[in-house]
Order: C-alpha cells, then sequence, then structure tokens
C-alpha cells in the first residue's frame, strides 16, 4: 500500500462516521453561538467590530480550546488505534507496509479531516457577522484576511500540535482514549500559562511560548492594543505569534518523530508473549485422566434482599477496583498532589502576601472549578468512569454470562454507582487530607474537620453523585462510548456555562444550585436552604435518570434503543412504574415549589433589579432630576436586625431643611425597591401626588410651601424581610452571623441618579437619550451632613454597629441595643453590622484633651493582625492630625465582615474590612510590603478624604477620595515605616499600573477606572513631591483641606485640587503637574550607552547617551508626540558594597529633549551603572531600560 | 416432576434489522438429558440460544421451560440457568478462584461457606485448582472453555445452553469438556450447539439440525442413522470427474482421503458398479438434512422461474 492509498482509505474511512460530522454541527453552532452571544460583550463595551480580526482570532481560539480539541481527541485516538480496538492488528502488523506508510497515512488523514472540521471554527464566527442577533450595529466591513489568518495562523497550526502529541501518546500507549488525556493536558498547559505565567505572575513573554493554544497572546493583546489596533490588525501575524508556532512545531515534530522511531509493529505480540512466559501457565496435563468424580455440593440459593445487598456490594467492590487500579489512581494521585503543591500558594496569592490557611479558604480554591481548572477533571472522571463501567462486561465480553445471570439490572446498576460514589468519597477523602497536609505545612493546626467534611463530601459530593447518575443514563440511553462521553461533557459544561448561553433559570441547569460560599463568620448560611430546594428537586431528576438506566440497560444482546426500552418494561421486577410517578411527582412539585420562591414570592418581596425597572424610572420621573429639593439635616433611627428570620425593621425621621434659596413646595422620596414601606408621613400637611410602589418613587404636595430655612419631619417605617429565595445571587446582607448592608433601604429625597442606567449601549436598548454621566450639570453641590442617632436592636449576644459613638447599650430580654450618636453631623452614607464580635480596645492620645478610643470588631479566632492595624490607625492619626486637621470624633471602629477578599471600606467613624485582611500575614512576607497596615492607613486617612473633604459626585471625584487617601497612606508608611517598606509600595503600585492594559484612558482629572486612580495618581502626587518638594504638595493638600473640609463651601470638582497644587509648583514646573494629572501623558526614556574613563585629578568623566519621548494617547488610542524639554533626574552609582565610595555618586536633574542626546557627568567614585529616571518617577512603560551597565575605559598613559 | 424440566419452544420467530431472518418459526419441545443442535456457521444456532438464555427477545412465539415462561418472567429462569457463550472473555487482571466466587455470589449463592465449598468443588472439576490464583489473562483457550463451565455449573442449573463449547479445545480437552457436560445432562436440559457432528453423536440423545433459521430435522441421532441405512454410497473419483458425478446424483459429501477424493452420495436404490456401499453415520445424516433441503429449495424455486 502506498502512503497515498492509507491516507485515503483511513480519510474515508472517518468521514463515513456519522459523529464526525455531527461535531463539524457543532463547532459551527458553538463557535457562532460564541461570536454572536457569549462574547457579544467584549467588541460592545470595547467599541470595536463583532468582526474585527481581534475578536474573531478570539472567539476562535477559545472555541478550539472549549471543543476543538476534545473533537481532535476523539480523530486521533481512532487513527491511531482503531485497527487495535477491532482487532485487526495483527492482519496488518504482519503485513508489509512501511511504518512510515502506516503511521504517516493514519496522521496525515487524521491532520486532513482535523483541518476539514476544524473549517467550522472560522465559518461558524463568520456566520456571526451575517446574522449578528441582537447587535447588527457592530459589523465592520468584512474581510478575508481575518478569516483566513485565524483558520491558518491560528486554529490549522493549534490543531496540528494537538493531533500531534494525542496520535504520539495513543500509537506509543496503544490506548486511544489517551488522546482526551493530552486534551487535558494542553488545557491545563494553556489555562496555567495564561492564569499563572501571565495574569499572576505577569510573564507574558514566557506565557506566549509555553502556551500551545496562543490564548495567553490573545488576552494579553486584549489589554493592550487599543480599539482601532484590535479592528485592524491581524493577531496571527504578531511576532510573539510566529516564535510561539516555530516553537511547537519543532515540538510536534520531534513527538512525532520519537513516535516513528518507537514505533514497533511486532510490539504487542512480543510483549504478551513474554508475559505468558513469566507466567508460566500449565498446560493440560499430558497424560490424560478422567476426572476423580468430584460431587459438587447443592448449593442452596436465594434470591431475597440480603442477597440482592451483598451482589450490589460485590459489584460496587468491582467497581471500585476498576476504578482506582486504572489510570483512576493516578488521576487521584495528580489531584492530592496538585493540592499538595500547589495548595501553599493558595495563600500567598495577593501580592505574594502569605496568609492564615484557614480551612474554609482552603475549601473556597479547592474544587472551586472557577479558581482552578484542574477540577473540571473530576466531573470529566466521573463521565470516562460511567463510560467503562457501563461498558466493562462488554469490553470484557463477559456480557452475555452476565446478562444470563439471575441479577436484576438494578442491582448491578446500584453495584456500579455504589462504587463509583465510594471511590468519590476516598477521592474527597484523600483532598481533605491533601488539604490538611498543606495546613500542617503552614504551621497551621486548626483543621476544622466539620467544615471539611460538610463542603467535601455534603455539597460537592451531592454534585458529584448527580453527574454521575446523569453520566451513566447517558452511556446507557445513547449506547455508544465516544458519543456520549462528548455528550455528557457537553452538557456537564452547559450545566456550567448555562447562564452564558443566555438560559439563566437554575431549574433548566442540570444539577445546578443558586451558588453557595462559605465564611468564617457567616458559614453556609444563607446558602443552604435553597440549596437544599434545588438538590433535592435534581435528585429527582436523578431518580428518573436512574429509573430510565435501569430500564435500558443494554442487557444481553439488544441494542436498539426501542427494544431495549420494551425489554426493559416488560421484564423488570423492579418497580418502574412507581418510582417513575413518584419522581416525576416530586420533580413537578419541587419544581413548582422553587419557581415558586425565584420567580413569584422572591420577586415580590426581594427584588431583582433590572435593566427596564431602571430605564422606566428614569422616563417616567426623570423630569424631576434637577428639581430644587431640601436637604436632610438630621436623622434618627431605631432599627431591629432579626439575623435569624433574615429580616431589619427601620423606623425612623428625617429631618428636612430647605436650604435652597427659593421656596419648596414639592418633595420626592425615592424608596428601596425590595422592602415594604409601612409608613410615610409628614409632619405638615401635605398631599400625596404619586405613590408608585412598584417604581419606589413618591411625590407629596405641601399645602405651605417650604421657605429657605424652613423645615419638615419625615417619619417612616420600613421593613426588609425578603420571602423565598432567588434563582441566582442569593442576598447575603443579613445572616445569622456575619450581617452587613448600608442604607439602600431606607427612603431618599429626590430623584434618585445612581437609579439610572449608565452603559451608552443599555441606554439604547431601553430605548434611553444618550447621556454623559457625572458631568456636572449643577454648578455647585451642597455639603450634605446630618446629625445622626440611631438605637440598633440585635440578638443576645450579637454587637450591632452603626456609625457615630456608642452611647449605651443594654439586653432586654433576648435582644441587645445599642445607642449611637453622632458627635457633629456626618457624611450621609450610613452601614450597619450585627455579628458575634471580640472586641479589641485601644486608644491614640495626642494629648489628655484629644484621645481617641480604637476598637476591632472580630472573628473570635481573627486576632491576627490586631496589634499591626491598631499602629497602623496610631501612625495614620500622627500624621493625618498632623497635617491636615483633627479627627472629629473621639471613636473609630474596624468591623470585620465576611468573605475572603481584600477588601475594607470607610464610613464615618465605621471601617470594615473582610476576612482576607484579618488572614494576612505580612510579617511573614519576603517582599516586605505590610498591605495590611498601608491599606489601614488609606482607610484612616479616608475619615479626611471623603469624609471631611467630600467631593462632588462628579467624574475624577475619587481623584479626592482616592488618590489622595493612598498618597496620604504613603506618607504615614514612610513616616511610620521608613524609606525601604515605602519603596515596596511605590513599586506595588507601579508595577499595577504598569501591567498590561489600555492605554488609551482619561487623564487622572477625569478618571475613574481603579488602575488609574488608586494607582497611577498616588505616583503621580509622588513624582510631583520628587519634582517640586515634599514640603510644597504638603502645603498644597493642606489649603485643599481646609478649604473644603467645612461646612459651608460648595463640594470639591477634582480641578479645585489641581488649582490649589498649581498654586504651590514653580511656574518652571507646572507642565510637570500638567502632564500628570491633567493629560494622559507617558514618557519613553532609555539608557543606550554609558561610558566612562578616568581623569587626571583621580575622578570618572561618564558619558551617558540617552533617548528620551514624551507622548500623549487620546481615547482612541491615538497617540501623539509631544515635544519634550523636561528636567529629568540622571544618576551615576558606583560599586554596591564598596564602602569607600558612596553608593549614589550623582543624582541632578537635566534638562532632557526629545530624541538621543549625550550628557557628561564628572563623579568622584568609581561609576557602576548610570542612566536616566534611575527611580522611575515619570510614567514610562518600558521602565526596566533606564539604568545601563557603565563601560570603563581606561586612559593610555 | 418431569415436565419441570421440559423446555418448550413454539412458534419462534426472530429477524434482525439488517433483515436477516434468524429464526423461522421454530417450534421444539426438549426434555432433560443432552440435547444436539447441529447446523453450519449462520445457520441460526446461537440466536436460538441467545433467545433461550434471555439475551434478547423473538418477534414472535413462546418459550416455557416447565411452568416458567421464559419471555415475561426471565429472572426465574436465570435463576436456574446455566449459559455459555460461544464468544466469552473473562476479566483479564481478575484470579480463577476471585471471578468464580464473584460469579457465586451473582448466582445467588449467599452463604460463605458453601460459597467456598462449591468454587473449590468446581475448580477441582474443571482441573482449575492447582491454578486457582492464576490471573485469568494467562489463561489458554481450554483452560478458559473449562472455566466457563465452571460458571455454567455454578447454582445446579436445571437448563444449560453451552454454545459451540468445543472448538479451539484439543482432542483431550474436548473429551474432558463433553464428559463435564453429559454428567450435568443426567437430571438437566442441556443444549449443545455445535458444527462438529462428532459432539452430537458421541453424547446426545436427542438432536436437531437447522440451517438458515429453520429446523431441518429433529429426531434421536441413533434413529436418524438406521433410517439412512442402505441409502449412502462411496466412491473414490478423479478432481476432474466431480462435475460429472454432481450432475448424476446427490453428493453429500467429499473428503481428501491419502491424496484421492472420496464422494459419498445419497441413493435410495443402487447407483451403478463404481459405487459400495458404506454404514452411515451422524455426518451421512447432516449433510443429507443439508443437501436435501437446499435442493428442494433451489426446485422450489426453479418451479417459481417455470410458471
Amino acid at each position: 500500500m502506498r502512503l497515498w492509498e492509507t491516507f485515503r482509505y483511513e480519510l474515508a474511512y472517518q468521514s463515513r462516521a456519522a459523529s464526525t460530522w455531527f461535531y463539524f454541527l457543532l463547532l459551527l453552532v458553538l463557535s457562532y453561538l460564541m461570536a454572536a452571544v457569549v462574547f457579544i460583550d467584549e467588541p460592545l463595551s470595547g467599541s470595536y467590530f463583532l468582526n474585527a480580526p481581534f475578536i474573531v482570532a478570539l472567539v476562535s481560539t477559545l472555541t478550539f480550546f472549549f471543543l476543538g480539541v476534545l473533537v481532535l481527541a476523539q480523530i486521533a485516538g481512532r487513527a491511531a488505534t482503531r485497527d487495535l480496538e477491532s482487532r485487526m492488528h495483527s492482519l496488518l502488523y504482519t503485513t508489509a507496509i512501511p511504518n512510515y506508510i502506516y503511521l504517516g497515512g493514519r496522521f496525515l488523514a487524521a491532520f486532513a479531516l482535523g483541518s476539514i472540521l476544524m473549517l467550522a471554527i472560522p465559518a461558524g464566527v463568520f456566520v456571526a457577522a451575517l446574522f449578528p442577533l441582537k447587535h447588527p450595529e457592530l459589523v465592520g466591513p468584512l474581510s478575508a484576511a481575518t478569516y483566513i489568518s485565524t483558520y491558518f495562523l491560528l486554529i490549522l497550526p493549534n490543531a496540528f500540535f494537538a493531533l500531534a502529541f494525542m496520535f504520539a501518546l495513543a500509537v506509543l500507549s496503544k490506548k486511544g482514549i489517551l488522546t482526551y488525556l493530552v486534551g487535558v493536558i494542553f488545557g491545563v498547559v494553556t489555562i496555567t500559562s495564561w492564569q499563572i505565567i501571565g495574569v499572576q505572575e505577569g510573564n507574558w513573554q514566557l506565557a506566549t511560548l509555553t502556551d500551545p493554544l496562543v490564548l495567553s497572546k490573545i488576552t494579553e493583546l486584549k489589554k493592550v492594543w487599543t480599539a482601532n489596533e484590535k479592528n485592524t490588525l491581524l493577531p496571527g501575524t504578531h511576532t510573539d505569534i510566529f516564535t510561539n508556532r516555530f516553537l511547537w512545531f519543532a515540538l510536534s515534530f520531534g513527538v512525532l518523530l520519537v513516535t516513528y522511531l518507537n514505533f514497533r509493529t511486532g510490539t504487542i505480540s512480543e510483549r504478551k508473549s513474554k508475559k505468558k512466559q513469566n507466567l508460566s501457565v500449565p498446560s493440560t496435563p499430558v497424560s490424560f485422566q478422567l476426572p476423580q468424580t468430584v460431587s459438587i455440593p447443592q448449593v442452596q440459593k436465594s434470591f431475597a434482599f440480603p442477597t440482592r445487598f451483598l451482589q450490589a456490594m460485590t459489584v460496587g467492590k468491582e467497581s471500585i477496583k476498576l476504578i482506582t487500579l486504572g489510570w483512576g489512581w493516578v488521576a487521584m494521585a495528580c489531584m492530592f498532589a496538585f493540592v499538595l503543591f500547589t495548595g501553599p500558594m493558595w495563600f500567598s496569592g495577593y501580592y505574594d502576601i502569605p496568609e492564615v490557611p484557614v480551612t474554609g479558604k482552603l475549601l473556597d480554591t479547592l474544587e472551586n472549578v472557577m479558581d482552578h481548572g484542574i477540577w473540571l477533571f473530576i466531573p470529566l472522571l466521573i463521565i470516562f468512569y460511567a463510560g467503562e463501567l457501563v461498558w466493562r462486561d462488554r469490553d470484557s465480553r463477559l456480557n452475555e454470562i452476565m446478562g444470563a445471570a439471575p441479577v436484576p439490572v438494578w442491582v448491578s446498576f446500584a453495584g456500579k454507582l455504589g462504587g463509583m460514589v465510594l471511590t468519590l468519597v476516598i477521592m474527597q477523602l484523600l483532598l481533605m487530607v491533601a488539604g490538611m497536609l498543606v495546613q500542617i505545612s503552614l504551621g497551621y493546626y486548626n483543621f476544622q474537620i466539620p467544615v471539611y467534611l460538610k463542603v467535601l463530601l455534603g455539597i460537592r459530593l451531592t454534585d458529584y453523585v448527580l453527574s454521575a447518575v446523569l453520566a451513566f443514563a447517558v452511556h446507557v440511553v445513547l449506547n455508544q462510548k465516544y458519543l456520549a462521553h462528548l455528550v455528557s461533557v457537553m452538557i456537564y459544561l452547559f450545566s456550567l456555562f448555562g447562564p452564558e448561553f443566555g438560559i439563566e433559570s437554575r431549574l433548566l441547569l442540570y444539577g445546578s444550585d443558586p451558588g453557595w460560599s462559605y465564611s468564617d463568620l457567616r458559614g453556609l448560611d444563607p446558602f443552604m436552604e435553597p440549596w437544599l430546594y434545588f438538590k433535592s428537586y435534581w435528585g429527582a431528576w436523578a431518580l428518573l435518570l436512574a429509573v430510565a438506566t435501569v430500564v435500558l440497560w443494554p442487557r444481553g444482546t439488544e441494542q436498539r434503543l426501542q427494544k431495549r426500552f420494551q425489554q426493559g418494561i416488560n421484564t423488570n421486577r423492579f418497580p418502574i412504574k412507581a418510582i417513575s410517578v413518584f419522581s416525576v411527582l416530586l420533580i413537578v412539585i419541587l419544581g413548582w415549589v422553587i419557581f415558586y420562591n425565584t420567580h413569584v414570592l422572591y420577586p415580590k418581596t426581594g427584588f431583582i433589579e433590572t435593566l427596564e425597572w431602571k430605564a422606566e424610572y428614569e422616563k417616567k420621573y426623570g423630569k424631576y432630576q434637577n428639581s430644587q429639593q431640601p436637604s436632610v439635616i438630621k436623622t434618627k433611627l431605631l432599627v431591629e436586625i432579626f439575623p435569624k428570620e433574615k429580616a431589619v425593621d427601620f423606623k425612623g425621621t428625617y429631618l428636612v431643611e430647605n436650604r435652597t434659596g427659593s421656596e419648596i413646595d414639592t418633595v420626592f422620596l425615592t424608596t428601596a425597591p425590595g422592602v415594604t414601606n409601612i409608613l410615610v408621613s409628614f409632619n405638615k400637611p401635605v398631599k400625596a401626588e404619586i405613590v408608585d410602589e412598584p417604581l419606589a418613587f413618591q411625590m407629596y404636595v405641601l399645602e405651605k410651601p417650604l421657605f429657605p430655612g424652613d423645615s419638615v419631619q419625615l417619619e417612616f417605617h420600613v421593613r426588609y424581610n425578603p420571602q423565598g429565595f432567588p434563582n441566582s445571587g442569593i442576598n447575603t446582607s443579613v445572616a445569622k452571623n456575619g450581617t452587613y448592608f448600608d442604607d439602600s433601604w431606607l427612603p431618599v429625597i429626590g430623584y434618585l441618579n445612581s437609579r439610572q442606567v449608565f452603559n451608552a449601549n443599555d441606554r439604547k436598548a431601553q430605548g434611553l437619550e444618550p447621556k454623559s454621566f457625572l458631568e456636572s450639570e449643577v454648578e455647585t453641590f451642597a455639603q450634605q451632613r446630618v446629625a445622626f442617632e440611631t438605637i440598633i436592636g440585635t440578638d443576645k449576644g450579637q454587637t450591632a454597629v452603626v456609625p457615630g459613638n456608642l452611647v449605651k447599650s443594654w439586653t432586654k430580654k433576648d435582644r441587645t441595643y445599642f445607642h449611637y450618636t453622632s458627635e457633629i453631623p456626618i457624611n450621609n452614607k450610613l452601614a450597619f453590622f450585627s455579628s458575634e464580635y471580640r472586641v479589641h480596645n485601644a486608644q491614640w492620645k495626642a494629648d489628655s484633651a484629644h484621645v481617641v478610643a480604637i476598637s476591632i470588631l472580630h472573628h473570635p479566632d481573627h486576632t491576627h493582625n490586631l496589634e499591626r492595624m491598631v499602629q497602623g490607625v496610631q501612625a495614620s492619626f500622627n500624621y493625618l492630625s498632623g497635617e491636615l486637621g483633627k479627627y472629629p470624633h473621639s471613636e473609630i471602629r474596624f468591623t470585620e465582615v465576611p468573605g475572603y477578599n481584600k477588601g475594607m471600606h470607610a464610613y464615618p467613624t465605621n471601617i470594615f474590612y473582610r476576612e482576607g485582611y484579618a488572614l494576612l500575614k505580612p510579617e511573614e512576607d519576603p517582599g516586605g510590603i505590610d498591605i495590611v497596615f498601608a491599606t489601614v492607613a488609606h482607610e484612616v486617612s479616608h475619615q479626611w478624604w471623603g469624609h471631611q473633604v467630600s467631593p462632588a459626585p462628579i467624574k475624577g471625584a475619587a481623584l479626592i477620595t482616592e488618590s489622595l487617601a493612598w498618597f496620604s497612606a504613603f506618607e504615614i508608611v514612610e513616616q511610620a515605616l521608613g524609606q525601604k517598606t515605602f519603596q515596596t509600595f511605590l513599586n506595588l503600585a507601579r508595577r499595577d499600573f504598569l501591567s498590561p492594559q489600555e492605554r488609551d484612558a482619561d487623564p487622572l482629572l477625569q478618571a475613574s477606572q481603579t488602575s488609574l486612580i488608586y494607582r497611577k495618581g498616588p505616583l503621580a502626587l509622588y513624582a510631583l513631591r520628587e519634582y517640586i518638594g515634599k514640603e510644597q504638595v504638603r502645603l498644597g493638600l493642606q489649603n485643599f483641606f481646609r478649604k473644603y473640609s467645612t461646612l459651608n463651601t460648595a463640594r470639591p470638582v477634582p480641578s479645585d485640587l489641581y488649582r490649589e497644587l498649581q498654586m504651590v509648583t514653580p511656574d518652571s514646573m507646572r507642565y510637570l503637574l500638567h502632564d500628570l494629572l491633567a493629560s494622559n501623558t507617558f514618557w519613553e526614556l532609555k539608557t543606550e550607552k554609558a561610558v566612562a574613563s578616568p581623569t587626571s585629578l583621580g575622578k570618572w568623566n561618564v558619558t551617558i547617551d540617552v533617548y528620551a519621548r514624551k507622548y500623549t494617547v487620546d481615547k482612541k488610542g491615538t497617540q501623539t508626540d509631544v515635544a519634550m524639554n523636561d528636567l529629568v533626574q540622571i544618576g551615576v552609582y558606583g560599586v554596591p558594597g564598596d564602602t569607600k565610595t558612596d553608593k549614589n555618586l550623582y543624582m541632578q536633574p537635566h534638562r532632557i529633549c526629545s530624541g538621543r542626546q549625550r550628557l557628561e557627568i564628572e563623579v568622584t567614585g568609581k561609576p557602576e551603572l548610570a542612566g536616566i529616571d534611575p527611580n522611575n518617577i515619570l510614567m514610562d512603560l518600558k521602565n526596566y531600560d533606564h539604568l545601563t551597565k557603565v563601560q570603563l575605559r581606561q586612559n593610555r598613559q | 416432576m418431569k415436565d419441570e424440566t421440559t423446555l418448550h419452544i413454539k412458534n419462534v420467530s426472530k429477524a434482525y434489522p439488517n433483515g436477516v431472518k434468524a429464526l423461522q418459526n421454530i417450534s421444539l419441545t426438549i426434555p432433560a438429558g443432552m440435547y444436539g443442535l447441529l447446523g453450519p456457521n449462520g445457520a441460526g444456532k446461537s440466536s436460538l440460544m441467545r433467545t433461550l438464555a434471555t439475551l434478547q427477545d423473538p418477534d414472535e412465539g413462546s418459550i416455557f421451560f416447565g411452568k416458567i415462561d421464559v419471555l415475561k418472567d426471565k429472572e426465574e429462569l436465570q435463576r436456574t440457568l446455566g449459559y455459555l457463550p460461544q464468544d466469552f472473555g473473562l476479566h483479564p487482571n481478575a484470579r480463577a478462584e476471585e471471578l468464580l466466587n464473584y460469579f457465586a455470589i451473582m448466582k445467588g449463592v449467599r452463604e460463605k461457606k458453601s460459597r467456598r465449598e462449591v468454587v473449590e468443588a468446581l475448580l477441582k472439576q474443571t482441573n482449575l485448582w492447582d491454578l486457582r490464583n492464576q490471573k485469568l489473562g494467562g489463561f489458554s483457550g481450554g483452560m478458559r472453555q473449562r472455566f466457563g463451565i465452571a460458571i455454567v455449573m455454578l447454582g445446579n442449573p436445571k437448563l444449560i445452553i453451552v454454545d459451540e463449547p468445543t472448538a479451539g479445545l484439543d482432542p483431550a480437552e474436548r473429551v474432558r469438556f463433553l464428559n463435564l457436560l453429559s454428567e450435568m445432562g443426567e437430571n438437566s436440559v442441556v443444549i449443545l450447539s455445535t458444527h462438529i457432528v462428532e459432539d452430537v453423536s458421541e453424547l446426545c440423545t436427542r438432536m436437531a439440525v437447522i440451517n438458515k433459521g429453520e429446523i431441518l430435522m429433529e429426531t434421536e441421532p441413533l434413529q436418524a442413522i438406521v433410517n439412512l441405512k442402505g441409502k449412502i454410497w462411496r466412491k473414490v473419483v478423479q478432481k476432474d470427474q466431480l462435475s460429472r458425478l454432481e450432475q448424476e446424483h446427490i453428493i453429500l459429501s467429499t473428503k481428501l482421503s491419502g491424496g484421492r477424493t472420496v464422494a459419498h452420495i445419497y441413493s435410495e436404490g443402487f447407483p451403478g458398479n463404481d459405487f459400495e456401499e458404506v454404514l452411515p453415520d451422524l455426518e451421512d445424516v447432516y449433510f443429507q438434512v443439508i443437501t436435501q433441503h437446499s435442493r428442494n429449495n433451489v426446485s422450489h424455486s426453479i418451479q417459481e422461474v417455470a410458471k
């Protein structure tokens, strides 16, 4: 046979299989849906075309990643081992086909077929451009190059690499199924490159190389490329991608070559015969004798339940053996090892700072599919072994004997399912042990085994059992192993990503639930009741599936579904009908209960905010947006929290004063959705014109208008007590322990701007006028401070907290009450907490007259950072009260709230922090970043920046709150912890800001992006400080604070801050202030060469060649060069460790112009390094080329 | 009591999806004892066996074993059934004793002690006791087949169905195997399908010949041989004479013997001088039935064409 014939035969053979074309269709549909539905948000929010080369590449590679690899696995597996599986190998291998023709033909045919199937991917994406569903406006000009380059440069090489590795492993191991393992490994390598090397480590260069599917590079481009570049450039032609392709082609050819060299057609029979010899099985004795008559004992047979139980147990034992003695134990060992080796890293994910390895956090990551793709592996294993168990007897050709044995199908099914479940229990226990070993390795011994068991054997095992039942059912119904594998995987992925495909209802996604999370404070509390309902519902489905499995089980030799059904129905003694009816009844009842809870009860009593609802509010009442309204000046509340009932009752009064210059005759009230407004009344005669409960808006006309300075009192009674539960996104505000909510359930005077639809595309879809937000339509914003007094009650044993000083607390029956008042009017931002806290008390003392009580309310076990936090508060008070002014209250409180993420937020007098902060161990951080101290300083700074100076709510306002609070925190760290720690923070801020992201951003004065206001802001102020001096910047900030912290000024806007900073900046440096704050400017600085030669006076003459450029980037991503004539620091450093010479030999600003230039500097010591902007003060995206090694040149004398 | 161990097959038909009529209106009554089912490859033997062994349902007909309605109450039959399919495998990593114990449980032997006893007895009976700790993957064809018979004998079945059990066995093994079977036939129905005539002639008290899904003959082997007496003739011929001979006589079989071709023909009268009469054996019976039937079919179709 010639190569061509082998090729043609194989291609024809595989294309005859219906499944091949089923995959083509599947790929086509999936890629279409990915482009037109799932990833439509990318072009929509990034404002580029849905057929831009970038998104075509992204969607295509992702589709390849999700499904393409699986499809190829089947093709490669078939091509490599079909002869073995059909037992044709002994025929074929003995013919005189040269290996290269046999293997080559097979591989090329597999690749050709794969190439044809993979055509479906770009084709599907292309169809999305023709039928763009909801967004025809996003279709740009069609270009063939886009799809051709995606196919030939991205998809086809990906397919080649995957096929090469799959084919190689399958041929060498002679196991077709291992191609799926290669698929999984490709997935893991890709995810690791992308998520760990790229996102976490920031080493995108390496990630590009290690990622065989180039997803990493494309996701990096997503951040780096501007919208314009995404529309025009072809990702496939990027040089990095060429490098990647080259490397992987080399690897793939290598693997194929190894396969070719190691392929011996005889291998199998040789190996087998060797085995036989080792076993030395005796054959029939030559001298044949008739048997001594051994009487076969008559046995007692029984088919009662104990026998059935024994039979099920026996089948179960066999199943466990099959799984654990096959590849299962390797998989389990891999997962055990994965937890053991990567587990410690889960506790240093936040800036590499070690954390206390509490069980809750460990479990949060252990088996969380969204965190670690490896957990996708378990359902895949379940599916795989369900197939193996269903096919077990047929694969070992015992099926006819077993089929004739007096074992009912339900017994063997129960045994197989039971065996699998027991194996899963073993695996979960192994993972628990691995988790505990991780904790031990980190020096932590509080294992909390009940929590482990609840999560691993309660929640996760339930999910796995449901998956297992489904997988058995699919395998039995379809009765085609590979197809059933694929369908099961699809169903599993669908139930996982259903919402992405537009199926929201958890009643339609097999095995799903509304979600859950664990927290030390809160436990599993608000999640378990809905979880139980959903799992019982899916359990009922599983029961029905189990019945179907029993009925359709391919016992005997009948393959056809219909026949199997008849046979199953006719001959089963199992009560099929009764159980089917029972499970259908359960499905209907539980489904109805869940539907009633999620779709009737909860939307009525709780609330699900929709875009339509927001748009309706704006359409109907937006006209009142700018009408003059009185301001709340005094709030009195009586709050009753009922943690167990998950209810809150608010009774309160607002004293409302007309602080405008004109009389007011109408008061608008925006109430909260999802609460019951029991009472709204005024102490003056009013007429209710509008009471719109659905849109939560009310309008009252005063009989006598309110003159300027007049006030009216509003009394209200609101109750939050939602019934039922939502389909997803369970509200955790009120829980048995760990209650935290803000003031959003309280009524608000006036029309509520924040309720509007912000996203431009959403506005368009809802038929709203385009509108730019946060650009002030009002001239000035008045200060809004309220005198605040609250009595808050909660269950005995819990501590409830609101802003203000605690006046007193008392216990009445099983309720405890706390009475708080604010010493001065505070910002009208309220938060309410209730938990079983332990309180850590300390104080800060400026002088005997000014003492501030510091209290930290924390989870009893979370004591690690208490002292550090207190020190942070004290250091902050030292700096802030010295620099800016007195802290206006006598108490400051930190309250811990549930959640392992790292969040802190400042309300007046109260700062909450997530459990994640409590568990950090900054003292063990090798990088020396004291993030807890710094974040505490930042939040305390908000008591000045934010709560004393509160900016007008317009674009850029966060510059005044977040950027200034971080700049103050930096200076607090510098003052309290010293230069070294200070530098680590600057580096941290730089790392975050310089990591790949879009550069088409707003200037700081209008910024709202997190990386700008939290990172660039403080860095800009630091840069300014380095050029105009620390004192000048501090002076500017002091002036700004003093001017705007008083109650009778308008609230400041960013330009007010800019003006104050301008006042303290010398004229010569104002350009820098402008570049840092008022425009989106970047520098490109580079030291090309530095040469030093000794002078006759024993000094050194250093010549430095530098290159400089300055440019701005506008919102479209266009770069514009700006002529540069800036002062930039030039530095020369001596040999480190040489104590005689000062390491820092020279550090002076020089005027640097655009382009190349040479600087000459004389230094006293022997120079080692020299360069421009050595401390990376200016915003340069590539700041690693600022310094260079100095070349030393000896004089000739 | 007698009727409890009689198998009644009535009007059983079965067609496969590809149109092959595997069984056509088969009716048999099989009493206790060894019963041979003889037929060429693809005759429908295995289809009939699988149907009797509850592995597939016929399209039509009924099967009763004693009072058990085999098609309705499969499990009841399975409790007293021993079935050895033509093609079967064993878990290659399991050990002989282990797997036999497994099947003992599957066959309802719950009590541990009696299970151990019966497993031991069967392994000894099948001469596998010394190999009880060997992995089954290393077993030869004969050992596997003997292990199969051990499985069949588990639980004292009343209906035993063995499908082509002697294929691939060496002569000694075959003898031993058939002995085991005949012992079981003393108070059970044992149905043995085979295409090897000796298997039947040596053991079976009754037999049926099946071809293309139809029962061509149901008889006692000895009686059938007696019936053929005087009708079988032998002639040594050259190869090139065969086609002429075929036109003139009904050839049942041709065999090579010492380089020459020996033909058996069927003739009710004296066929000619160059023929010598031979004593018929079961093989002649078998070939006579098969040949007769196919000639009938041919003449049928010729008649149809002639019409």
